[in-house]
């Protein structure tokens, strides 16, 4: 019952706060509001 | 403007256009849910635990639950008082359940008394094992698709919990008829040059932790997929929208 796929974030993604909006695209079966989930945009540190 | 004001009016603006304050037009403002209860049993356990369900577009039936035991010093929870009508009284007939062997509260078919909207299958589940006790609502909405709740945005912060007093009871907004939002699950945090799984539960968010109520089973045509738009800024500063094809299903 979960949706699910990769979040491709950009190399040149500010590290910190973002947001992730979803929602279902345009001719959908069903009607959503898009709902804006914050999520936090973090930097691997490089192995030693 | 001062530059230092300019950046912070922005950054205003930009939490006002992605984080709109309260909660849209089209959907209930659960923190203004009356909760107040006109009678209630002489309950059995010291300790009754309150969690309210209210369905519908409007969430005008609030439904209360409360759970109770059959004797002082019974192990656990094995009493449910449910306000099937709506009315505020929990005395009413049939509105005593005990639990069956499954864990379960079974109503089965159920009436919004608000909308007339038929259910079916509608029960509460109590996780008798865990510590402490969490609570999972369950029904057939319309007897079209699994319904239910609540679930937590991470696991770790466990499930759906009744509360010691009505005032901090968790509300779940019983309603499949959409307009429908969206809860993640995990993936608080992505990877910057990365590609993380991000997974999406549909339904609707409730009040309180661990109070969204999702369609349990898959009612998207195998064809759809939900989409997930990542609004960041770049290096420079500047807002920037990437747009992802959540595909997959589990």
């Amino acid at each position: 019952m979960l949706y699910h796929g990769p979040v491709r974030v950009p190399d040149d993604a500010q590290p910190g706060k973002a947001v992730i909006r979803v929602e279902l695209p345009a001719g959908s079966k069903y009607e959503t509001a898009a709902t804006d989930i914050p999520v936090e945009l973090v930097r691997l540190k490089p192995k030693k | 403007m001062p530059p230092m004001l300019e950046g912070l009016a922005a950054a205003l603006a930009y939490l006002v256009v992605v984080f709109p304050p309260g909660p849209p037009a089209d959907m209930p403002d659960l923190s203004k849910v009356d909760r107040s209860l006109k009678a209630e049993p002489v309950y059995v356990t010291e300790q009754p635990l309150y969690g309210l369900a209210v369905f519908g577009p409007k969430a005008e039936a609030r439904v209360w639950m409360v759970l109770d035991k059959t004797k002082p010093d019974a192990d656990s929870y094995d009493v449910l008082h449910v306000d099937l009508d709506a009315d505020g009284d929990l005395t009413g007939k049939g509105e005593r359940l005990t639990r069956g062997k499954d864990d379960r509260f079974h109503v089965g078919d159920y009436k919004d008394p608000a909308t007339g909207a038929e259910h079916a299958a509608f029960s509460i589940r109590v996780a008798i094992e865990a510590k402490p006790k969490t609570v999972m609502l369950s029904l057939r909405w319309r007897g079209q698709f699994k319904l239910g709740g609540g679930y937590p945005v991470d696991p770790e912060a466990g499930y759906m919990q009744f509360a010691q007093k009505p005032a901090d009871a968790p509300v779940l907004w019983v309603h499949g008829d959409g307009p429908f939002r969206f809860q993640r699950w995990y993936g608080a945090k992505l990877t910057v040059g990365g590609a993380d799984d991000f997974k999406v539960f549909l339904g609707q968010p409730g009040r309180g932790p661990s109070t969204f109520c999702a369609a349990q089973e898959h009612i998207l045509p195998k064809e759809e997929y939900v989409k997930a738009t990542l609004v960041y800024r770049d290096g420079m500063g500047k807002e920037q929208r990437l747009v992802c094809e959540l595909k997959e299903r589990c």
